[in-house]
């Protein structure tokens, strides 16, 4: 039915050829990465095999990174998470002379004046991880089920907005992935369009 | 440590930038606008609180907005921002017995940056409301009002910013125009008529979202280009959308399901912006039931 729909309708139909851009899908196998983190330590994804991770795609300088973290809200979630033996890793990947692109030093002292504690914090300078990934904005939040499967694509909450305020009222959309891989359920909300500042290529 | 606190310094050096052209801009505003209004600097642009009504009556409906002049090269966002940003809030302060409804978008431009697509506005820009005096407004009071209003300022790096403003207008028998009459009247042609209980529909295929719009020939008459925002988010990506005006007279469009794509709402809403040959845009807003699948 649908070949004769694209064929009843093909003649008016300007069809654009216009790829999406590739990104991770949910419910597809999250692609594979290594990246060194700020300690010198080599990680891959397969290295979790059996856990549960988080990306979180990360520019200290985005307003929108600056909210949650400002507000103590990303490091209540890591902690909650890592406690429950999730795998946290930050994500950088802002380019040499880009908005918040840190080097290993710089990205462990905004960890400190932060007091955040994510399992890790990757570099990806060149953007390779985040463009497989499709990361878009910062933050954007990705979980990886313990098979490797991706199961959560998004925001971080719902309430897109750079106003700390705005936290209380939102539904913590990796909070809530978390909770349902956790009872094994479905993911409730897989997708969500991730808001924030552009990662900076 | 000085460089990590960067989203500070950005700020630190924005005002300074302020700081440093405050006389200049303050000087400037009265040549650069028609308007009384005085422009208030902020981050990377002007704004100011402006009413198409110099003087107002009891019971009357008005329009005011905030005027955003844009340094070169920065943006703010539509209702729907795209792959990134914010859209503009308002919050109103009104005296008891007044109304403000919400930001009459006009029809906004496509912003490429970073490989993302965002819809937005750059230059000058007048983001209207319409407001009703209170019926009990007294001849010989003040009508006065006060917009929060909160945005997103962006080049590459993005900056939120807001200013509070004042609108103090006298309270008269009969009402009275401003000199921002005509450029609310301008705007007002790019802002989008809600089409009552349009025909067609907007579905969900493998890959794609189509649309098929009936009757849209009488409404996009003499159009030489159109152009399709999706106000709706998490439907189809923020690229530009090819439309095609078929000669039943409905106007069909198909495009790349959003990445973000979820589920379809019970009804997808459309924006569609028609520039004639005389150049001016007119545009509408669409409501269409849509359907996850369509059996023709």
């Amino acid at each position: 039915m649908k070949s004769l729909l694209a064929a009843a309708l093909g003649t008016a139909i300007a069809v654009t050829g216009t790829v999406a851009h590739a990104a991770a899908t949910v419910g597809q196998p999250a692609p594979a990465f290594t990246l060194t983190d700020t300690q010198g330590t080599s990680h891959s994804l397969a290295d979790f095999a059996g856990k549960t991770v988080v990306l979180e795609w990360f520019n200290h300088e985005c307003p929108f990174v600056k909210k949650h973290y400002g507000a103590g809200n990303m490091q209540k979630q890591q902690n909650a998470a890592t406690g429950k033996g999730v795998v946290w890793l930050v994500v950088n990947s802002s380019a040499p002379g880009k908005q918040g692109h840190v080097n290993a030093e710089q990205a462990n002292a905004v960890l400190g004046e932060w007091k955040a504690t994510p399992t890790a914090f990757l570099l990806d300078h060149d953007g390779t991880v985040g463009k497989a990934y499709g990361a878009k904005t910062t933050p954007h939040m990705f979980v990886i089920d313990g098979a490797g499967v991706l199961r959560y694509n998004g925001a971080i909450d719902s309430n897109p907005s750079a106003d700390p305020a705005d936290i209380p009222g939102a539904t913590q959309f990796v909070d809530a992935a978390l909770g349902d891989l956790a009872a094994n359920r479905a993911v409730a909300r897989g997708t969500t369009q991730p808001y924030g500042c552009s990662v900076k290529y | 440590m000085a460089t990590l606190g960067i989203p500070v310094s950005i700020r630190r050096r924005a005002t300074v930038i302020r700081t440093a052209l405050l006389p200049l801009l303050c000087a400037a505003a009265g040549v650069v606008s028609a308007s009384d209004a005085p422009m208030t600097p902020t981050l990377n642009a002007r704004v100011a609180l402006v009413a198409d009504h110099a003087a107002v009556t009891p019971g009357q409906s008005f329009k005011a907005g905030l005027r955003i002049v844009h340094d070169s090269g920065w943006h703010t966002y539509w209702a729907n921002p795209g792959d990134s940003g914010l859209p503009t809030r308002f919050d109103w302060t009104l005296p008891t017995g007044a109304s403000a409804g919400a930001i009459e978008w006009p029809l906004p431009e496509r912003l490429l940056a970073s490989g993302l697509t965002n819809f937005g506005y750059s230059d000058a820009l007048l983001l209207p409301a319409t407001l009703r005096v209170p019926a009990n407004a007294a001849p010989g009071t003040r009508f006065k009002t006060t917009l929060r209003a909160r945005w997103l300022i962006c080049e590459e790096a993005c900056i939120p910013d807001e200013a509070t403003l004042t609108l103090d207008l006298p309270v008269q028998a009969a009402p009275r125009p401003s000199r921002d009459a005509a450029e609310f009247a301008s705007t007002a042609a790019r802002v989008p008529s809600i089409v009552a209980a349009p025909g067609g529909h907007s579905w969900r295929d493998a890959t794609h979202v189509a649309t098929q719009v009936d009757g849209a020939a009488t409404l996009l008459r003499d159009a030489e280009r159109i152009e399709v925002f999706p106000l709706t988010p998490q439907i189809v990506t923020s690229t530009r959308i090819a439309a095609t005006l078929g000669a039943d007279g409905a106007l069909r469009f198909r495009h790349p399901a959003s990445e973000y794509f979820d589920r379809m709402p019970e009804r997808v809403e459309w924006v569609v912006g028609a520039q004639g040959r005389d150049g001016r845009w007119r545009a509408l807003q669409l409501s269409l039931p849509a359907e996850d699948a369509r059996i023709p």
